[in-house]
């Protein structure tokens, strides 16, 4: 990629001082979309992972989100288990079905894998409308409980902002250090050339698949989080729409960029929502922006502190 | 009853090839995945809708101008969006796609709403009967008029020197411009025949659906899945990948369910794929 300054150290200082001391202060619906850009921002990360860094397309990310959603949505309601045992549940389902995307993109990629992720979004949606034995179909699940941390109910949408904030803090941390280590590096490699790396001994299917496995957990975390967060799901909510939102997100906020992921859900969540007093046209107007940032800023929005000139061609 | 089925099925699947074989034709002279390819169909069916419905335009030129006027939005959409990002990173240059995609859908929902609108049929009448199978006019129409329009850019491709341009810039970009090829109008010129041939297959489809401002993303993942099973970049292999889904959804619709009608669909495309990977026609342009 180009040569990238990182943001400038007091930059990032500021947003995460802001992160942690704004919302107390904003009104409840500016805390509610504050919740859900960081609930977008640990997905956008885990799709990142996928897209950034190993290079491979996915456009089916809202289908990890969903079974993630769902399986905290079922246990916490239907089966009576608290959140701290269905989160890592919603994980562990998540990861494996991770399985099912990663083993395909061992033999497909590009054009080929991003119609399989697709499917694979479309199946699953279809399912949880279908499968009404399991998740009620469109009628949803109501009544998600949230989650109960030593004794107190996080009832409160600031409490559950920060638990938010907390879980992606972590996600971060770890996506940092992930990408640093060997591992990140070989990833790295074998997006910029499959067969150098293969060369240089780097595991391609072990990589690739153990690459979907983890981005999957990281959704199906995500997703786990929404579901006590809204506290009714739908099948509506997981649609192709959703998945190419968070691939927007992504790749409007930098390709390969931790930092970029965030503000690229900060920027698809809360935009349309500052352009909303221009009522009907803000999702014209969104259009035009994805257009724009993509034609002025094609590293994305993290790119705006780079000294280099955009683009690679 | 299979016979009737299967061919209402090719009529759903000759609107699905012509908009993949659009679709390939950007991928081919481009390198652009295009995801507002459904929508050049949609802004057909609407133009059309107007044109007949509020403008009392006769359909029999209401049809040749909706088709041109996704043409030009065709051109448009190369010289305006595509243009400026050409080259760069691929993911970037599908965001941009998909930008334009929700700008298009969007702003057809902002004129016209979200309703459906019901369409004239241009031939209406009774079914035709063929010993014993009963087919509707419409469809035979669809199939008709898709066995045309494909031997007509069949023939423009290999007789005229547009398609020659044409074929040239999606064999070689850069042996093309120095063969003193105006790549840039040639890719152009190449967006408008793909949006038109998209455009034709709005109109057709417009009689037997709805139009509504949401239709542009499901016919292009159609499209797009027909092109992956025909072999990407392959022409015939596009039109084969379009028919082949119309009457796998249509045959599966009847014999199974209509829930569980996509997710079976994509399995065959997985199962072909495992099968196939290269697709039906890998090697043919």
């Amino acid at each position: 990629m180009m040569s990238r300054r990182p943001a400038p150290r007091a930059a990032l200082a500021v947003a995460a001082v802001a992160a942690v001391a704004v919302p107390p202060l904003l009104a409840p619906y500016a805390l509610h979309l504050c919740v859900m850009v960081g609930i977008f921002a640990i997905l956008a990360l885990s799709l990142n992972l996928i897209c950034g860094w190993a290079g491979m397309i996915s456009l089916g990310h809202a289908g990890f989100w969903l079974i993630g959603a769902y399986t905290t949505a079922l246990l916490t309601t239907d089966h009576g288990i608290a959140f701290w045992w269905a989160l890592p549940a919603s994980i562990g389902i998540t990861a494996a079905s991770g399985l099912l995307l990663g083993l395909p993109s061992l033999r497909w990629n590009g054009h080929f894998l991003a119609v399989i992720t697709i499917a694979f979004g479309m199946i699953v949606q279809t399912l949880s409308v279908n499968w009404e034995w399991l998740t009620h179909g469109n009628d949803g699940v109501s009544n998600i409980p949230r989650p109960v941390l030593f004794g107190h109910r996080l009832g409160a949408n600031l409490a559950f902002y920060y638990l938010v904030v907390v879980i992606l803090a972590a996600v971060w941390a770890l996506m940092h250090r992930f990408i640093v280590s060997g591992y990140g590096r070989a990833l790295k490699a074998l997006r910029d050339d499959e067969v150098a790396a293969a060369c240089m001994g780097v595991n391609i299917a072990r990589f690739k698949v153990t690459a979907f496995v983890l981005s999957a957990g990281i959704a199906g975390m995500a997703g786990s989080l929404y579901a006590s967060y809204v506290r009714f799901l739908n099948p509506d909510s997981f649609g192709l729409d959703t998945s190419i939102r968070v691939f927007v997100m992504v790749v409007i906020g930098g390709i390969g960029s931790i930092g970029g992921s965030i503000l690229g859900s900060f920027a698809v969540y809360v935009l349309p929502e500052v352009l909303r007093p221009l009522q009907q046209y803000y999702y014209v107007i969104w259009g035009v922006v994805v257009i724009v940032v993509m034609r002025f800023l094609p590293g994305g929005l993290a790119t705006i502190w780079s000294s280099a000139p955009p683009g690679r061609e | 009853m299979l016979v009737q089925i299967v061919v209402s099925g090719l009529a759903s699947g000759a609107t699905y090839a012509l908009i993949a074989l659009g679709f390939v034709i950007i991928w081919n002279t481009a390198a652009v995945v295009n995801f507002a390819q459904g929508e050049f169909a949609v802004a057909a069916m609407f133009v059309a809708l107007v044109l007949s419905r509020f403008g009392h335009v006769p359909l029999f030129l209401a049809l040749p101008a909706s088709v041109a006027a996704s043409a030009l939005l065709g051109w448009l959409t190369e010289r305006i969006v595509i243009r400026p990002v050409i080259g760069r990173n691929a993911m970037t240059v599908v965001t941009v796609t998909i930008g334009l995609q929700i700008v298009l859908s969007d702003g057809a929902k902002l004129i016209f709403g979200g309703q459906p609108y019901p369409f004239p049929a241009p031939f209406s009448g009774a079914p035709l009967g063929f010993g014993g199978v009963v087919l509707p006019r419409q469809s035979l129409l669809v199939i008709l008029a898709m066995a045309l329009l494909v031997a007509a850019l069949h023939a423009m491709s290999v007789l005229t020197p547009f398609g020659k341009r044409l074929r040239a810039v999606a064999q070689d970009r850069e042996v093309a411009a120095m063969m003193g090829i105006d790549v840039n109008r040639t890719v152009a010129q190449g967006f408008a025949v793909s949006a038109a041939v998209a455009g034709v297959a709005g109109v057709l489809l417009a009689p037997v659906i709805f139009v509504s401002a949401d239709l542009g993303l499901p016919l292009l993942i159609k499209s797009f899945v027909a092109a992956i099973i025909g072999g990407f970049g392959s022409y015939p292999g596009a039109l084969a990948g379009g028919l082949l889904i119309g009457v796998i959804d249509n045959v599966v619709s009847y014999a199974v369910s209509t829930d569980y009608r996509d997710v079976i669909s994509f399995l065959v495309l997985i199962v072909m794929l495992l099968l196939r990977p290269t697709g039906l026609f890998p090697n043919h342009r």
